[in-house]
């Protein structure tokens, strides 16, 4: 059988005996599975001596990193790290606890998400062709804060009208109005590197982070709101509550 | 890479429940991954290497977190904000997937004898059967490919008698 298989693998199989090796696969999985294996094998061969290279070569460099042991530390210096560091440690809690008493409470990341997000206003402007019905529906369902329905009118609507930026924000707004972050971030997107939109991207795509609980990234857009932005303030008092 | 990553990454892992040394075993395991993956398909290395390679040490990480049942919640994507995460993932996965592939083979491959291994290697190299019965003193050239096809045979029983590749074919 090896034989079949490897001139069917070289693709040297007359068409008759291929046509009756491939209805034999179809009949019996155990036949197609050792026909698989063997492909594995075949493949393993043909690839082993350079990965094998490369994963030695790896290999060297690692070793050469777990051979360099961190620095020690003299005991005097030592004990003089412990010291501080419970030092510290006493500092710290009385800070945390004293901050706690005065500050009352800092307000977790959903809740900065629920107080801060409020859909972008956006009027769109129809040129009366046969879309325009459906963007007057979409705007109304979108004032009225209707957002599943405004997601279901878009997929309605024609690929080029969607290239629009403000129709873009709209979707984006709409599927994280409903809770749908990831959809709502891959939607903002393209709004990046728009001059227009970009403010926007980053505050809407930063706050649905933020409802994720993805600080490290809403942090990371919302830092790049710039100062003439009317978003910045804004974003400047979600970083210091994070 | 070891410069430049390592420090970051021991910084990330450290903060997510691991110690000084998680690193740079896990770079040099998501490094080896990388390698047995592009090696085999072929495919270019993204532009933006150092944070696809820091997105994998992280799924890395939480697959060793998994293994240690540990749950915890991880600091991600600071790395990849400019890669999908979802197809860095996906990636991951089919990458995983390739490097258990190529360990079975490659265990089940090292049982087989020498003169297995020798001919089986210099068959891929590309060498003529009568090359082959004179690089190995085989009389002919039917005895290397009675031998060949022996050897395959018995690498592939030694592959179907692999417990983990059992498992790994019900995952497929």
């Amino acid at each position: 059988m090896n034989k079949l298989f490897e001139k069917y693998y070289n693709k040297t199989l007359a068409n008759d005996e291929c046509n009756k090796l491939e209805h034999q696969f179809e009949q019996d999985r155990e036949l197609l599975g050792d026909y698989k294996a063997f492909v594995m094998m075949m493949e393993h061969i043909a690839h082993r001596p350079k990965t094998i290279a490369a994963l030695n070569n790896l290999n060297e460099v690692h070793q050469g990193y777990k051979a360099v042991k961190p620095p020690k530390i003299k005991n005097d210096l030592k004990k003089v790290l412990i010291y501080l560091s419970i030092g510290l440690l006493i500092g710290l809690t009385v800070y945390y606890y004293v901050s706690n008493q005065t500050n009352a409470e800092i307000a977790p990341t959903n809740n900065l998400y629920a107080q801060y997000f409020k859909p972008a206003t956006i009027s769109l402007t129809t040129k009366g062709d046969n879309q325009s019905n459906l963007l007057n529906i979409i705007n109304t369902n979108y004032r009225t804060k209707k957002y599943q329905e405004v997601i279901n009118d878009f997929e309605k609507l024609e690929q080029t009208t969607l290239q629009d930026k403000r129709l873009i924000l709209m979707l984006g707004n709409a599927l994280i109005a409903i809770g749908n972050h990831v959809e709502g971030q891959k939607t903002l997107l393209p709004l990046k590197d728009s001059n227009q939109f970009k403010n926007e991207y980053l505050w809407y795509t930063g706050l649905s982070y933020l409802a994720e609980d993805k600080k490290d990234l809403s942090m990371l857009l919302l830092n790049q709101i710039p100062k003439s932005s009317n978003y910045f303030a804004k974003a400047q008092k979600i970083i210091a509550a994070i | 890479m070891y410069n430049t990553l390592l420090p970051k990454l021991n910084t990330w892992i450290i903060n997510n429940n691991g110690h000084n040394g998680d690193a740079k075993d896990i770079l040099q395991e998501s490094l080896s991954s990388i390698i047995i993956a592009h090696t085999k398909k072929k495919k270019t290395i993204p532009n933006n290497f150092e944070a696809y390679l820091f997105s994998i040490c992280k799924y890395k990480w939480l697959d060793h977190l998994k293994k240690r049942n540990i749950k915890n919640r991880v600091t991600f994507d600071t790395a990849s904000i400019h890669i999908s995460e979802s197809s860095i993932q996906e990636e991951y996965i089919l990458m995983e997937y390739e490097q258990k592939k190529y360990q079975i083979l490659e265990r089940t491959f090292l049982l087989l004898g020498d003169l297995c291994q020798r001919l089986l290697n210099l068959v891929k190299e590309g060498l003529s059967a009568k090359g082959i019965a004179a690089e190995l003193d085989m009389t002919s050239q039917s005895t290397v490919n009675r031998r060949k096809f022996a050897c395959m045979q018995s690498w592939r029983k030694k592959l179907q008698q692999d417990n983990e590749f059992k498992l790994l074919k019900e995952d497929e």
